[in-house]
């Protein structure tokens, strides 16, 4: 083969293998975000996070809110609940980041399934 | 006993359920840290060709094979065989399970967290999965419904369920539908002729909820599955890490899955890896 073409399609091949482990860690990044709480699967958003903060600055202590299954929800403990999703939210935000730096250092498709 | 994981391996010719039965259960007891019940035709096979079998499997219960199938099964790209297909057990879970509160799995599910542990939490009498991904998204779209036309896929790949008589009716009606297969599948614009207990779970849960696509009832199972079909080839796997070659068109790319549970459907490069693994049991 054209030594041309071979290295085109090396390049090829590692970018394909690149970017379908960029699509499983932003997966694994959406799934991490998710948490059960008394029966509820919430999907913590910056959104939801910023209700809630909002909230404690507003010295409430408790609120309602929707969960995923648009079921509602009472949150009793408004600043134990608040910290909860910022440290999920933390966490699932630093595990990604991690994940996607190492993947930029490689160079070589071995490298990437190697991570 | 409280709380519990339920299995079914039933062999057939070439593929042996069994010894993937062992090494789920090996990674049951790593991640889950619950007790497991095989249920197999194979118990007099287990006892002599697997006597650590014991390490893993808490419970070993008797039940006779269920009629099988003919089915293709891929081994990659270039390799198959037509073998037979012994899956439609699953409708006795209910009656089978010693346990109250039961996760049942697939034998080739590679647990890869503990995410499972969550169905404990809920109030949920009945969950079954739903949501998936894929190793590649070259098929993205393909297991969303039973067929183009027809209803929402769920898949008995994992199920949760309580003792309870909601769980029952749900099981009930699984064993209702396969009786009556044919009939079903026609309902239902299913063009695949052998019975499978992801249409038949499918079929009673849109049966149950009205005949609606409701939202609310049952419940995806909390956690992830990451689905990876006959056509990839599994490289390798420890407790955290599954190493595959996921098929596109005519070539395989190398996927790297870390912290994920795995359906992995190629049976044949799974029994090859764990007859690696296994050496040293």
């Amino acid at each position: 083969m054209d030594e041309r073409l071979s290295k085109a399609l090396e390049f090829s091949n590692f970018l394909e293998t690149q970017n379908n482990q960029k699509r499983i860690f932003l997966t694994q990044y959406k799934e991490a975000l998710i948490f059960y709480a008394n029966g509820h699967k919430i999907t913590v958003s910056q959104q939801l996070i910023s209700f809630c903060q909002s909230c404690v600055l507003s010295n409430k202590s408790n609120t309602w809110i929707l969960d995923d299954n648009n079921i509602p929800m009472y949150v009793a403990d408004l600043e134990q609940f608040a910290h909860s999703i910022y440290k999920i939210y933390a966490d699932a935000s630093k595990k990604y980041l991690d994940a996607y730096q190492t993947i930029k250092t490689q160079r070589s498709v071995q490298g990437l399934v190697d991570l | 006993m409280n709380k519990g994981v339920l299995l079914f391996a039933f062999n057939n010719s070439d593929v042996d359920y069994v010894k993937q039965a062992i090494y789920c259960a090996k990674r049951i007891k790593h991640h889950l840290d619950l007790p497991v019940q095989l249920i197999t035709d194979a118990v007099d096979y287990i006892e002599d060709t697997f006597p650590f079998y014991k390490k893993y499997i808490d419970i070993l219960s008797y039940q006779s094979s269920p009629a099988g199938s003919p089915k293709t099964f891929n081994d990659g790209l270039y390799a198959s065989k037509k073998l037979e297909w012994k899956n439609s057990a699953r409708n006795s879970a209910y009656d089978v399970s010693v346990f109250d509160q039961t996760i049942v799995i697939d034998t080739d599910l590679l647990i890869g967290n503990n995410k499972l542990l969550t169905c404990f939490d809920t109030s949920e009498d009945f969950m079954i999965a739903k949501n998936y991904n894929l190793v590649s998204s070259n098929l993205e779209g393909v297991f969303d419904r039973v067929s183009d036309s027809s209803i929402p896929m769920y898949w008995g790949t994992i199920l949760y369920f309580t003792k309870s008589n909601t769980a029952k009716a749900v099981f009930d009606l699984v064993s209702h539908i396969k009786e009556n297969y044919n009939y079903y599948r026609t309902v239902y614009d299913i063009v695949e002729t052998k019975f499978r207990n992801d249409f038949a779970f499918s079929i009673a849960v849109h049966m149950m909820r009205g005949f609606e696509n409701s939202t609310q009832w049952p419940k995806d199972i909390p956690g992830d599955m990451w689905v990876s079909i006959d056509r990839d080839i599994l490289i390798d796997t420890n407790f955290t890490t599954v190493k595959l070659l996921a098929h596109k068109s005519y070539d395989y790319l190398p996927v790297n899955l870390k912290d994920a549970t795995v359906h992995v459907m190629n049976k044949f490069s799974l029994n090859s890896f764990i007859d690696k693994e296994f050496a040293n049991e």
